[in-house]
């Protein structure tokens, strides 16, 4: 049955999103596949394979959007057939700071944060940082991941630091953040745990925090 | 007089600025104010003109006009740039409900004309207006997610919508240039996310068409690392190319043809946002002695400049960017 899980990696690199789902009920009625293995090495060794060709540039955005949209379209059908057990890295809280409406940088990361493993709560774009940092300690989320494509929006990241430190918490979150207009000075500046100009960069940066701390 | 003559009529440095909302500040207007209201527009003009002395003229930047017009729903705080809350057109269905808007009568084109006519009668530089690009503007109107989705999906929609913008871009730009602009600048930053094989297909062919129509000095800006499409960029019929702070001019300059005039690109984050004057002039300093011998450079910031960017620091860069060659020549490196 390796080749069936050979396919459903396939699937998810070649972008065949309307064969998805046939793929996924075949294995689940397989007696010698479990969930957990479908998942992970179906359906994740595929989106891991589709970023490697990001990294490597045969990939480009549209294509990791597709091979993203593949793997939550199988793993929408594998959930159907009970819980994946798969142990989560940790939870990332993730949101465009109030007054930013730009999308893409956020949506790409969450895209490679997930495949590499962590939970990611995606407030999505113009939130305020009281609401990112509510919902963020409420999820107990060890990392919060802030995002501006504007210069004139990214001061919302420094209030959202300044207020975090403020509340003296214990296992305070670490406070990470990109987007077009920030740098490693700036995230120096303000107090943020991190900075990443890409992508790819975000995730090891996750997994360097989780891992050794600030 | 074309630009590359314009900016080398004299013996000293060019400067064109790239402003955030600083002229709000100044003048305590909020930012519907201005747009809304002719006069209002040609105050701050002057007001931008006599605190920043450069060589250009400029109007609030308004890259939210297609948008707006459009119907979208739009964020819009009193001092800082609108923005756009939603993306209605995400496939060809949604596209048919929209007419492509005529910059005399939609919205507030035909006021926006007004003012930039009244500023380019008014003021003795050459105007110079930002336009939002054909594909940056798909990107505001299907999502930026949805729009790269469909590049793979549903390449049909993606065709035409980018014809629809490249229409309603074409539409106000001739619109803008007959009111007087002299400098027209196709910004696309959403168009970094395109590899060198789609930014020709997708942007390249599409801009030409707005540039064709063009009587004035034509250029293009684009937003982060654009060593892959560059070549491209320098493909379009273009008197200028505009680059992100990002990028080393030093290891770009000779790839630009000496006929493109090279723009920028002065950190406008972390040099002139959190710099002190004094660095402010040695790294312009700096800045134009690397470009002293190419005669197709012009300095300017590498994007708009932070809203709250202090006014000496601005002055510093500006004033330090126009210094004169026996001056500039004269300083030890």
């Amino acid at each position: 049955m390796k080749g069936l899980l050979k396919q459903i990696s396939d699937c998810i690199v070649h972008m065949e999103e309307d064969q998805i789902e046939n793929l996924i009920i075949k294995a689940v009625n397989s007696d010698e596949l479990d969930i957990e293995n479908i998942y992970k090495s179906g359906l994740n060794d595929g989106m891991n394979r589709a970023l490697e060709l990001f990294e490597n540039k045969k990939y480009h955005l549209p294509e990791v959007i597709v091979c993203a949209d593949t793997l939550n379209k199988g793993l929408e059908v594998l959930k159907t057939y009970g819980k994946i057990n798969q142990k989560s890295k940790g939870k990332i809280v993730f949101a465009v700071v109030k007054g930013d409406t730009h999308e893409i940088g956020k949506n790409i990361v969450k895209i490679m944060l997930e495949a590499g493993g962590y939970e990611v709560i995606d407030l999505g774009v113009n939130r305020e940082h009281k609401d990112i940092l509510d919902i963020a300690l409420k999820e107990k989320a060890p990392v919060i991941a802030l995002s501006s494509m504007m210069t004139t929006t990214r001061p919302q990241m420094k209030k959202l630091i300044e207020v975090l430190d403020d509340m003296k918490i214990e296992k305070r979150p670490y406070v990470i953040i990109g987007g077009g207009c920030i740098t490693q000075n700036y995230a120096t500046q303000i107090g943020a745990d991190g900075y990443s100009e890409n992508a790819p960069k975000a995730v090891k940066l996750v997994e360097r925090l989780m891992r050794e701390g600030k | 007089m074309t630009l590359l003559e314009y900016i080398n009529s004299e013996k000293r440095g060019f400067f064109l600025p790239d402003m955030g909302t600083n002229g709000l500040f100044l003048t305590r207007y909020k930012a519907y104010e201005v747009y809304e209201n002719p006069q209002k527009q040609l105050q701050l003009a002057k007001v931008m003109d006599e605190t920043f002395p450069s060589d250009f003229i400029y109007s609030f930047c308004d890259g939210i006009i297609f948008c707006e017009t459009l119907g979208l729903e739009i964020l819009k705080p009193e001092d800082d740039f609108p923005s756009v809350l939603n993306h209605p057109m995400v496939d060809s269905e949604a596209l048919k409900k929209y007419e492509i808007p005529d910059p005399y009568t939609s919205g507030r084109m035909p006021v926006n004309l007004e003012s930039l006519s009244l500023i380019a009668k008014n003021i003795d530089k050459p105007l110079y207006v930002s336009i939002q690009g054909p594909f940056t503007l798909a990107v505001q109107l299907a999502g930026a997610t949805q729009l790269l989705r469909s590049i793979i999906t549903n390449p049909e929609f993606v065709e035409k919508l980018l014809a629809f913008t490249t229409e309603t871009v074409r539409r106000y730009s001739v619109a803008v240039n007959k009111a007087g602009a002299k400098y027209i600048s196709i910004s696309e930053p959403g168009a970094v996310t395109l590899n060198p094989e789609r930014f020709n297909k997708y942007v390249v062919q599409n801009v030409e068409k707005i540039y064709g129509d063009l009587t004035c000095w034509k250029g293009m800006h684009i937003c982060g690392d654009t060593s892959e499409i560059l070549d491209n960029m320098l493909s379009c019929s273009l008197d200028a190319v505009s680059l992100d702070q990002i990028m080393d001019y030093e290891k770009i300059k000779d790839r630009i043809p000496k006929e493109i005039v090279l723009i920028g690109n002065l950190d406008p984050i972390d040099l002139l946002g959190n710099g002190k004057p004094e660095d402010i002039k040695k790294e312009t300093v700096k800045l134009m002695k690397a470009m002293r011998e190419n005669d197709n450079y012009l300095c300017a910031f590498g994007c708009n400049c932070l809203n709250d960017t202090p006014v000496e620091n601005l002055q510093m860069a500006i004033k330090t960017g126009r210094m004169s060659y026996e001056e500039l020549d004269g300083i030890k490196s």
